[in-house]
């Protein structure tokens, strides 16, 4: 990555939080480290809003899985 | 989704079989994403017509606005990609942990923030919060780059100039944040700004322009 957002020390609590996302998911999501990297950057009610992400009433979960790819391949992102 | 759906719609989404109600879903995701300061009252009326009432139209500018920001940092920092088997497990470890800290959607979901735009009510929070926050960027600096991202994309904030040395890579993080380089990394390492400063402005740029969206839907559906 182009900034080192895993290396930065960060308390332990965080750090078995993420030991356990990467077991769990099989590496570190970005999105995960680009919270914990400075969580104090983030009010909690953002962080809330991002976890909660796409989870709205009105679109079922394939729905909202295919609106959010179909946003990624217009911004020709990969990720 | 079927698989042959979801490639039909990355191919040609205008004809791919899909719903009406799921074409109008698209559609105003990709003006969200193309278009967003130009989305009119007549758009908002076809999409209604196609099924959409105010809460799923308000859904998609949610996930619009969630991955227009995750994409532009994404690229920005060039998070690792990982194959289909490691994306799916991480969707399906997100939506448990999701379902163990999922926390509820404000009643109601919107306010005007503290420059008198719509918003989700966490977002105007977070905005606030990062436009402020003692860091490594001054907040006028951080105020500054949130303006400018945003009205390159025809955003309502007031005339703006950041450091000259990060216009060319918020132009880039605003418009095609996918042709962002390593190069454009180090000339910010060059110019003084070391890994948290690129961090705040990355952000801040990413929520400005991914922003523009959101508020013009919300001002039109609660304004």
């Amino acid at each position: 990555m182009r900034i080192d957002l895993e290396g930065k020390p960060r308390p332990a609590a965080v750090r078995l939080i993420l030991r356990f996302v990467k077991w769990q998911a099989g590496f570190l999501p970005g999105p995960i480290l680009m919270l914990s990297y400075r969580p104090d950057f983030f009010s909690s009610s953002q962080r809330a809003y991002m976890m909660r992400g796409m989870r709205g009433k009105k679109w079922s979960k394939g729905e909202s899985e295919l609106l959010a790819a179909f946003i990624s391949s217009l911004n020709a992102c990969h990720f | 989704m079927d698989p042959d759906t979801v490639a039909a719609v990355l191919v040609d989404w205008e004809r791919a079989p899909v719903s009406g109600r799921l074409r109008a879903g698209l559609a105003a995701a990709h003006a969200m994403t193309r278009r967003p300061a130009d989305i009119t009252p007549p758009d908002l009326q076809h999409w209604r017509n196609a099924g959409l009432d105010d809460h799923a139209i308000e859904d998609v500018a949610n996930i619009a606005l969630h991955f227009n920001f995750i994409n532009r940092v994404a690229d920005a920092f060039d998070f690792p990609l990982v194959d289909e088997t490691i994306r799916s497990r991480h969707t399906r470890f997100l939506s448990r942990v999701g379902n163990i800290f999922r926390a509820k959607r404000p009643q109601p979901s919107f306010a005007a923030g503290s420059d008198g735009l719509i918003r989700p009510v966490e977002v105007n929070d977070g905005r606030d919060r990062m436009l402020a926050i003692e860091g490594a960027t001054q907040p006028e600096t951080r105020q500054a780059v949130e303006a400018y991202t945003a009205r390159l994309l025809g955003g309502a904030r007031p005339p703006a100039t950041p450091p000259n040395v990060l216009t060319s890579y918020l132009d880039k993080l605003t418009r095609h944040a996918y042709r962002i380089v390593d190069s454009d990394i180090d000339r910010l390492r060059s110019a003084g700004f070391d890994d948290e400063a690129i961090y705040e402005v990355t952000l801040v740029g990413a929520l400005g322009a991914s922003l523009v969206g959101v508020e013009r839907v919300f001002q039109l559906l609660y304004g």
